[in-house]
């Protein structure tokens, strides 16, 4: 057990806590999606720590990290693809407008 | 006749029920028919009550009563049906009986003309069978029952010609009135049932717990408030100050329904219900009292208002109501001999007011008009010499003249009136006077030719009416031997089963009311002379009669202030009730909106709802860990 | 033959014989419909003729009782002795002399409505559909022993009456529906809110020989673990639930707040009121002879027989509810102008006399609540249809309208004013029996407010003397001359009015003449619960 993983733990939950206070309050609908990247920033700091600091590193935590990478990637183009798709529909950026869920 | 005939006496409530039925389901063109099953089953009903009563004569024991259908159950409590029959129930089984169908033959005469015939004679066949239940009843329920149904006949026959003006006044009053009669009579049914012993409201039972001697076996207050009870139900029935206006008004009524409300059913019920309970009545001096000082003030009024009428109608309505109350004066005398005195005024006054009532139906009919001057100037004496001579008969014996029925009996309420009550004998010669007077100026008015032409014989027409007119003519006549001074007929000692109530022979209250009655006679006919101008100096006392002396403003008030009750409970319905009701709707309404605010398309609204759920959870999974329950 | 038949759910289940054939019937064939409505509308009548005959009224005990397992939920709890551990809820049905009169009459008013409903003149299909499912709750939750299956009942009830009002009605139909729902709703809420505590506490029983342990619906363990209190199974030592009297107070209160919202208890009358005066005759019809006597009968059933003691501490109060409700109806009753709302206002006034009925814990009074809710279930019935008719020919339900058409349709004028008469409780009709054991109840119970009420008589008599007067005692008005028999837009009645109207009457003369046919197989059912009551209340004392 390093002593370092409290420290890099800590890191993640502070990214993770400020990415889903971003997501919950922020109206320009990219940086809301910036912070939904950061949270998941957060949980990748939190498999690298483990894979690296943990009990027992092993590498899967990395291999795992390295897809969720991949993913959020294209997470994060198909959330900029469907807010330019919303976009042309209603000239609009804020998330307050969208609201459309509701009907 | 032997007295197994008293078992069948139920018999006579089976005809005029059978009666009703089958005219109500006649079509309205079988009017011969219904003539005939009408008068065929009054007859039957006639004669099965007047064997019963032979019967009763010949019976020594105070009566038969047979008291066996179990008409309703739950739990201690039992209403069986049955029937009574004593010498004062066969009394009136006759009576009743005998004016039914003497009024039934009348009906077939000119009431033919009405459109609903069979159902006029199917709502006089329903008033008999209620009359005749509540004669039999052997118990205060079953009485309560037919008393009931008694007000809604009465309703059915004053209501007959709805859409003439003020039928509908009439029928609504009488229905009122009857309404607060039976609700007066419910309470002290309901009063003595929760405070007799085993809660029995039969009749035999009320008269051992109320002996005619010694103390009643309930508590005073008991006694008191269910008698007074029971003289205000009486008196709404029996047309008394201030539940007179119901028979006033129904001067439009069809003449033999009302003949038949005026003497055997609605108001002679109300006379019935006291003398039934009159155990109960001798134990409370209030109540006694009260229905005395009642009878005397209604005799009076009556009297005066009959004295003032314009029209035959409402003279007669208001000799009814002034001999009624003279009725009550005799029970509110509080002694059997006044009891057997009243009953037999009942009688007389039953048979003198239905002749003059009938033969009033047939001149009316004929004259066109009801106004009493108008009459005098239509001829319809000529036209109907019977009419008009049975009609000046019985208002003579109404009169008190001797020596036709209506004398005796009046005598006979005097004389007990006379030593222990002066006031209340005063009020009953007072009133022979008065209404001596008021028929006086009737004949005179509606008679003001020499009162018969000899020469108009040949007109008499031979129609229904012949019968029941001289029939009620030689009752009219003939009925006063029932109370021959002395009670030499021994009808007091009969009717009342006790010995020691025969009504006293007194010459002197004999003499009283001839002098009273002759005097208001003559000075009436001395008054009213051809010519005389005497209507026009009442005519502030008529004006004021005709607003029957601010008794009919009374009712009208009364009228509005229920609705205006009722109003007032309507606005209160839609001020609080609907707006507390609605308030309650729009918090429901508010609550489900307030729920669904969060529910606004905005996913990071969604979001932070999602969050604090998990948070809840989360604190609850570690809440459970460190607070065990189990 | 009947032995072997099981009678109640072949009962309950022909209304739903009716909805399979509507269900596949054509949706445009009027006709069709309606005569497939009722049709089979008559079924559940005849069966509840026949389980009316065949019960045995001098024994008044549960009959006919049929009874399957329904649900079994194992619990996951470990307890010592249990060989096994369920929550378990039965297919129980049975009749006794409460339910027994209640369901014929509502087999009856469900049958007379269909055959009133050719009013009915849109959506034949769904409101046929409507009409049987809701027949199927309200007779399932009159038979039903088991408190789940009652709720179950209950609360399917509650959706067929609401589009019934919603759809079918008046201007304000919509309105008057969800005020409906509404109300019901917090009323059926309350109801199961009681009813799972009571399955969760006196619902615990124990069966000794095999040690099974389990929480049921069934009316009568629960009813014998309220009664045996303190030693019964309710503070059995491994059911972690107890009662206690802080309880049973809440529990009736819950109990008497959602019976009481569908009777209605006066203050929350409203809802009801709007729903009679805004559905069609045939709604309002099932509305206030059967909706509302279903109120009464939870009331009787589950309220004061399972608390008997928190409702005779109660009694006064609600006696005093009742006293008001009944004066207060009928007061308002008399300032309406409009016949439904004058009928919707006499029968809260009704309600409210049954309610004091049943404040007064005597089989006299009890026996009389039910023979009222029999006889204004008929009479009230009656009135309805009647409206129904009147206002086809008149052109609208306002007196004034009314006013003067007496001569042209002497019919239904004659059974108006023998449907008013016998609302007003006279002799000889079916409203009068029922009334008169009332009184004779509270006389011995409250004897001051029995007094009070007699007023409620006379108020009744004044509101059904107004709603005939105008057709009585009036001229015919210049617009309405040549209506009716003699040339007019409509006849006196058609056939399809005229059949209920005379099955309807008829059965009032027969209750009104011979009251027996109904208490006779009430009456010992009553004195059951009575002397159950007494006994209870007696235990309770030392």
């Amino acid at each position: 057990m390093n002593e370092l993983l409290v420290p890099c733990l800590m890191l993640g939950a502070f990214l993770f806590c400020l990415g889903l206070y971003g997501a919950l309050t922020r109206r320009k609908a990219t940086v809301v999606l910036l912070s939904l990247l950061m949270m998941l920033n957060g949980a990748i700091l939190n498999l690298v720590g483990f894979s690296r600091l943990g009990p027992t590193p092993s590498s899967s935590g990395q291999v795992f990290s390295l897809l969720a990478i991949l993913v959020a990637t294209a997470t994060a183009v198909v959330g900029l693809s469907l807010l330019l798709a919303l976009f042309r529909n209603k000239p609009t950026d804020d998330v307050q407008d969208m609201d459309e869920l509701k009907d | 006749m032997p007295p197994e005939v008293l078992h069948y006496a139920w018999l006579t409530l089976l005809f005029p029920f059978a009666s009703f039925l089958l005219l109500l389901a006649m079509g309205r063109q079988a009017k011969r028919s219904a003539a005939a099953l009408s008068v065929s089953t009054a007859c039957a009903s006639w004669v099965i009550a007047l064997l019963v009563l032979v019967g009763r004569h010949a019976d020594p024991s105070p009566g038969y009563t047979w008291n066996n259908w179990t008409w309703l159950k739950a739990g201690s409590f039992t209403l069986s049906f049955g029937f009574e029959v004593t010498n004062l129930s066969a009394f009136f089984l006759l009576l009743v009986t005998s004016l039914s169908l003497l009024v039934v033959i009348y009906s077939c005469g000119g009431m033919m003309e009405e459109e609903r015939y069979p159902a006029f004679l199917g709502y006089q066949a329903l008033l008999l069978f209620s009359m005749l239940g509540l004669v039999l009843s052997p118990n205060l329920l079953q009485f309560y029952l037919f008393w009931e149904l008694l007000g809604f006949a009465g309703f059915l026959l004053v209501g007959f010609r709805g859409e003439a003006p003020g039928v509908g006044l009439a029928a609504k009053r009488l229905f009122l009135a009857s309404k607060l009669g039976d609700g007066a009579l419910l309470v002290a049914i309901l009063l003595l049932y929760a405070s007799m012993p085993e809660a029995e409201v039969d009749f035999l039972t009320l008269q051992n717990v109320f002996p005619e001697s010694g103390e009643a076996f309930l508590p005073g207050g008991v006694v008191t408030a269910a008698a007074l009870l029971l003289v205000v139900a009486a008196i709404a029935k029996a047309a008394q100050l201030p539940f007179h206006l119901w028979l006033v008004a129904s001067d439009r009524t069809p003449l033999p329904a009302a003949a038949l409300l005026h003497t055997a059913a609605t108001t002679a019920g109300g006379v019935y219900l006291l003398a039934r309970t009159y155990p109960i009545l001798l134990h409370s001096p209030i109540a006694l009292q009260g229905l005395a000082l009642v009878g005397a003030c209604t005799a009076l009024f009556g009297a005066i208002q009959a004295a003032l009428s314009k029209g035959v109608g409402r003279l007669l309505a208001h000799s009814t109501v002034s001999q009624l109350g003279l009725v009550l004066i005799a029970l509110g005398l509080g002694s059997y001999a006044g009891y057997a005195a009243g009953l037999a005024h009942l009688f007389t006054h039953a048979f003198s007011k239905a002749l003059v009532l009938l033969a009033a139906g047939v001149i009316v009919q004929l004259a066109g008009t009801d106004d009493l001057r108008r009459l005098g100037q239509s001829g319809f004496a000529a036209q109907h010499p019977l009419a008009a001579r049975t009609f000046t008969l019985g208002a003579l014996a109404l009169a008190g003249l001797p020596p036709l029925s209506g004398f005796w009996s009046w005598g006979a309420i005097a004389a007990e009136g006379l030593r222990p009550h002066p006031g209340l004998a005063a009020a009953a010669l007072l009133t022979a006077g008065l209404t001596a007077f008021g028929m006086a100026r009737a004949l005179r008015l509606a008679f003001p030719a020499p009162a018969l032409r000899e020469g108009d014989r040949a007109g008499v027409p031979a129609d229904s009416a012949a019968i029941p007119l001289l029939a009620l003519a030689a009752c009219a006549v003939l009925g006063g031997a029932l109370l021959l001074p002395g009670d030499a007929t021994g009808f007091g000692r009969w009717i009342t089963g006790s010995g020691g109530a025969s009504p006293s022979a007194s010459g002197l209250a004999l003499a009283l009311v001839a002098v009273f009655s002759a005097a208001g006679f003559a000075s009436g006919l001395a008054l009213y002379r051809r010519g005389s101008r005497a209507s026009d100096r009442f005519a502030r006392l008529q004006a004021l009669a005709e607003a029957e002396f601010g008794f009919a403003a009374l009712s009208r008030a009364a009228a509005a202030a229920l609705s205006g009750l009722a109003r007032a409970a309507a606005a209160f319905e839609r001020a609080v009730v609907q707006r507390l009701f609605v308030l309650a709707e729009r918090s429901v309404n508010g609550l489900a909106r307030l729920l669904a605010r969060p529910q606004n398309g905005r996913v990071q609204t969604y979001g932070l709802l999602t969050l604090a759920g998990l948070v809840v959870l989360l604190l609850m999974y570690v809440g459970r860990r460190g607070w065990h329950v189990g | 033959m009947w032995d072997k038949l099981p009678l109640l759910s072949l009962l309950l289940a022909s209304p739903l014989l009716g909805v399979l054939f509507l269900a596949v019937a054509p949706k445009g064939n009027g006709r069709l419909l309606q005569r497939m409505g009722m049709a089979t509308s008559f079924l559940p009548l005849l069966f509840a003729g026949t389980a009316y005959v065949h019960y045995q009224g001098v024994v008044g005990t549960l009959q006919l009782a049929e009874r399957y397992p329904w649900i079994r939920i194992p619990l996951e709890r470990e307890l010592l002795g249990a060989s096994t551990y369920t929550l378990t809820f039965d297919y129980h049905l049975a009749a006794d002399g409460l339910s027994l009169p209640l369901v014929f009459l509502t087999a009856l008013v469900f049958a007379m409505a269909s055959l009133a409903s050719r009013q009915i003149k849109k959506r034949w299909k769904l409101f046929y559909i409507q009409l049987l499912l809701l027949e199927t709750a309200v007779i399932g939750l009159l038979l039903a022993r088991d408190l789940a299956l009652f709720l179950l009942f209950l609360a399917f009830a509650l959706v067929p009456m609401y589009f019934l009002v919603g759809i079918w009605g008046g201007a304000d139909r919509e309105k008057a529906a969800s005020r409906f729902l509404v109300t019901a709703g917090m009323g059926v809420a309350l109801i199961a809110t009681a009813f799972l505590i009571l399955i969760g506490t006196a619902g615990f029983t124990v069966e000794e020989s095999t040690m099974a342990f389990r929480y049921s619906g069934d009316l009568d363990t629960i009813r014998m673990n309220l009664f045996t209190n303190p030693a019964a199974y309710v503070n059995y030592v491994d059911n972690p639930f107890t009662m206690t009297t802080g309880m049973r107070v809440s529990l009736f209160g819950l109990l008497v707040a959602g019976f009481g919202l569908l009777l209605p208890i006066v203050p929350f009358h409203r809802a009801a009121v709007r729903v009679q005066a805004e559905a069609a005759s045939c709604i309002s019809m099932i509305h206030s002879a059967v909706w509302m006597t279903m109120g009464a009968y939870g009331l009787l059933r589950f309220a004061f027989v399972l608390f008997p003691e928190q409702a005779k501490a109660a009694a006064s109060s609600l006696a005093v509810l009742g006293l008001i409700g009944f004066l207060y109806g009928a007061l308002v009753a008399l300032a309406q102008r409009e016949l439904r709302s004058f009928l919707a206002y006499a029968n809260v006034s009704q309600m409210s006399l049954v309610l004091l009925g049943l404040t007064t814990f005597s089989t006299e009074g009890w026996t009389g609540a039910v023979l009222l809710l029999v006889s204004h279930g008929l009479i009230s019935a009656l009135l309805f249809l009647l409206i129904g008719s009147w206002g086809e020919r008149a052109g609208s339900t306002e007196l004034v309208r009314l006013a003067g058409l007496g001569s042209a349709y002497p019919f239904l004028t004659g059974v108006l004013l023998f449907a008013s008469f016998a609302f007003a409780g006279l002799p000889g009709l079916a409203g009068f029996p029922g009334q008169l054991l009332i009184f004779i109840g509270i006389a011995k119970s409250h004897r001051g407010v029995a007094a009070a009420a007699v007023i409620g008589i006379l108020l009744l008599a004044a509101v059904m003397l107004r709603t005939i007067q105008g057709l009585l005692f009036q001229k015919p008005r210049e617009e309405h001359r040549g209506q009716g028999a003699g040339g007019g837009s409509r006849g006196d009645a058609a056939l399809w009015e005229a059949v209920p109207i005379i099955v309807l009457t008829t059965l009032i003369l027969l209750v009104g003449i011979y009251p027996g046919i109904v208490s006779q197989h009430v009456e010992k059912t009553i004195a059951g619960f009575t002397a159950h009551i007494q006994s209870s209340v007696e235990k309770g004392g030392d």
